[in-house]
């Protein structure tokens, strides 16, 4: 229970991360102003930048954006673990490392789609689509 | 007689389950297709995992652990947790986003309208039915022989030429009847509670039997003492993956993409309340696959330490190992249970197969042909109905002629799914996609998949690889990569080469 409270309690390592998150917010407050954006703009040019500016994220949400992308790419590479392909070291005695490793995939993961739901949920999914008026619906109009 | 009991018991609970949820049915098609989009995150979890999951994720699990070693896990479980759920968050969403805005029901129909083309319809219907049909006949025939299996000896004055046990003929018109049951009377609602009861199921006696299985074959005093002691007896060839090719294993990544084209899936996704409902199931998805499929491969390849003998028939037939350990090991309380197990991880795949083909012939077919809007909605449920009686009795009435090479299907079937995933993505993200291009997709698929499933004997050959000759080198893969690039080649070239899509049909689908 207190690992627990000093990971999420008030003060707690979670909570002074979003802290610094929320002082990194204020330091790049709008995209268009923030210096980082203005980088992107003379590399990757008007076209991206702008296309930033209309998603309405902050400059956080669109590194920890990337973040979540190369890691479940990072996952995925992982998967391929041909350096344990003929290791037979059995882990805490009973489970072979090979099996160990790839349920460590699975619990990573887990966690890699649950960041994906907190920093690249689109804005558009945040509230329900309003169900508009039938237009073919696919059947013959 | 007590496991047979048992299966009656879960049987009857599952009925009692279907005709409860009936009691909420609202009365329109909308509800008796899609639950009126009420679905919360846990039911959405529960159905997705259940129907995603079949029989295979128990005996098939273990049964290729005792055959193939740990490096099963890696091959079909860790990578379909990564892909189910990257299909779930870019695919799930979107499509459920387009099947509220728009009104659809089924695939097709969201394919003739992003396609402005009717055709496109009339050559993705048969491919889609053509590739759910094996995996139903699959599922009713496992039913059928697993209840025949486990009741052997407890009805002897019924069936003396079965020794006792329920023939397959009619344990399978048993499990047919119950599912149609509640998929007709509960429609979408009675399948989505009936799935979350049976995942449940199926998960809390795979964790169970695996501790019994790890207590009595071990011997020891302590559970962990158990695992470890059966951990030492596991041949070296078992716990590394030195028999598997690496390219076959980084190939067979493509094949779980084929959630992203299931049709039964699609129209889970439309039943969610909210996109916030799919938050769940994305993160849970990958964590329950390990539930399941940890333990399973682990009493797989313990299977192999020689600490139990293993039979010359069970050897051959390694999907009876786990039903063998369990008949051996465990109690008949627990064989029922496992037996009632089984039966839930099959038929919570049946129930949402069954469904949704009836809503495919109802709507893409008789509505969409029949100018739906002059019909009430009592008519289309009663369409719905007729179609599914008819699905199953003919599921059935094949089941019974047998057709044993159905079972080698399985990763085929899965293989064509997974080929036509690029037509679902570019749909959805690509505004350059055009219909024709959707047609020299869905015809290479046909082209291709058609050849390789030929040269591997008609499925005879399960071992069957692709074999890539580069540079005096040889390359197996699966043969779902080279029909996937395929797949790939000619959607993106044909598309680039004809007349892009209209603006009207564009703004409907990307803003």
């Amino acid at each position: 229970m207190r690992i627990v409270a000093h990971l999420i309690g008030h003060g707690g390592l979670l909570y002074q991360a979003k802290q610094y998150l929320d002082l990194a917010n204020i330091l790049f407050p709008r995209p268009a102003t923030s210096f980082p954006i203005r980088v992107i703009r003379v590399i990757c040019g008007e076209h991206i930048v702008s296309f930033y500016e209309k998603s309405d994220f902050t400059f956080i949400g669109f590194v920890m954006r990337i973040i979540v992308w190369v890691l479940i790419a990072v996952l995925l590479i992982a998967h391929q673990d041909n350096f344990l392909w003929r290791n037979d070291t059995m882990v805490w005695g009973f489970m072979p490392i090979g099996l160990a490793y790839h349920a460590g995939i699975s619990i990573a993961a887990s966690v890699a789609w649950f960041l994906a739901t907190q920093f690249c949920w689109p804005a558009e999914n945040t509230e329900n689509a309003k169900p508009m008026p039938r237009s073919s619906g696919g059947n013959r109009p | 007689m007590t496991q047979l009991t048992i299966i009656a018991i879960y049987l009857g609970l599952l009925l009692a389950l279907g005709l409860f949820s009936s009691r909420m049915f609202r009365g329109t098609s909308k509800d008796y297709l899609l639950a009126s989009h009420s679905i919360g995150p846990f039911l959405l979890l529960m159905s997705l995992f259940g129907t995603t999951m079949t029989a295979f994720a128990l005996v098939g699990s273990t049964g290729e652990a005792y055959k193939e070693g740990i490096g099963v896990y890696g091959l079909l479980a860790s990578s379909s947790g990564i892909i189910h759920s990257l299909c779930f968050f870019v695919i799930g969403i979107r499509l459920w986003r387009f099947g509220r805005r728009h009104g659809y029901v089924t695939q097709i129909q969201f394919f003739r309208n992003r396609l402005d083309s009717e055709s496109i319809g009339l050559l993705l219907f048969p491919v889609l039915v053509s590739l759910v049909i094996p995996y139903l006949l699959i599922g009713v025939m496992s039913a059928g022989t697993v209840i025949n299996k486990v009741s052997v000896g407890a009805l002897p004055g019924m069936f003396p030429e079965q020794q006792g046990a329920v023939p397959p003929w009619l344990a399978s018109l048993v499990i047919c009847g119950v599912v149609l049951s509640y998929v007709f009377f509960g429609g979408m609602r009675g399948t989505v509670w009936a799935n979350a009861f049976q995942t449940i199921v199926f998960m809390v006696l795979g964790v169970v039997t695996f501790y019994v299985i790890a207590r009595e074959l071990g011997g020891q005093t302590s559970f962990l003492d158990n695992l470890r002691e059966i951990g030492r007896q596991i041949p070296h060839e078992k716990l590394t993956r030195s028999e598997m090719g690496k390219l076959k294993f980084f190939t067979y990544c493509l094949v779980p993409l084929s959630v992203g084209m299931f049709p039964h899936l699609f129209q889970h996704w439309l039943t969610a309340k909210s996109a916030e409902s799919f938050k769940l199931p994305i993160v849970a998805h990958p964590i329950l696959i390990m539930i399941v499929w940890v333990p399973c491969v682990l009493v797989g390849v313990w299977a192999t330490s020689g600490l139990i003998k293993i039979p010359p028939p069970i050897d051959a037939h390694p999907n009876a190992v786990l039903p063998f350990l369990v008949g051996k090991l465990a109690s008949p309380v627990l064989g029922g249970l496992l037996a009632a197990g089984i039966l839930a991880a099959i038929m919570s795949s049946l129930d949402s197969q069954f469904l949704c083909l009836g809503t495919m012939f109802t709507n893409d077919i008789v509505l969409h042909y029949a100018r739906s809007k002059t019909m009430s909605d009592r008519t289309k449920i009663a369409i719905a109905r007729a179609f599914i009686v008819v699905i199953v009795a003919v599921t059935y009435g094949l089941s019974l002629l047998e057709p044993r090479s159905v079972f080698t299907m399985g990763v085929w079937c899965f293989s064509g799914f997974a080929s036509l995933f690029p037509l679902v993505f570019a749909a959805i993200y690509w505004r350059r996609l055009t219909t024709a291009g959707a047609f020299a997709s869905v015809l290479t698929v046909i082209t291709t998949w058609c050849y390789l499933f030929y040269r591997s004997g008609y499925g005879e050959d399960r071992g069957y690889t692709f074999d890539l000759q580069l540079f005096g080198d040889t390359y197996s893969m699966m043969p779902v990569a080279p029909i996937f690039a395929a797949s790939v080649v000619a959607l993106v070239l044909v598309s680039l080469l004809t007349r892009p899509p209209s603006e009207t049909t564009l703004a409907k689908f990307f803003d």
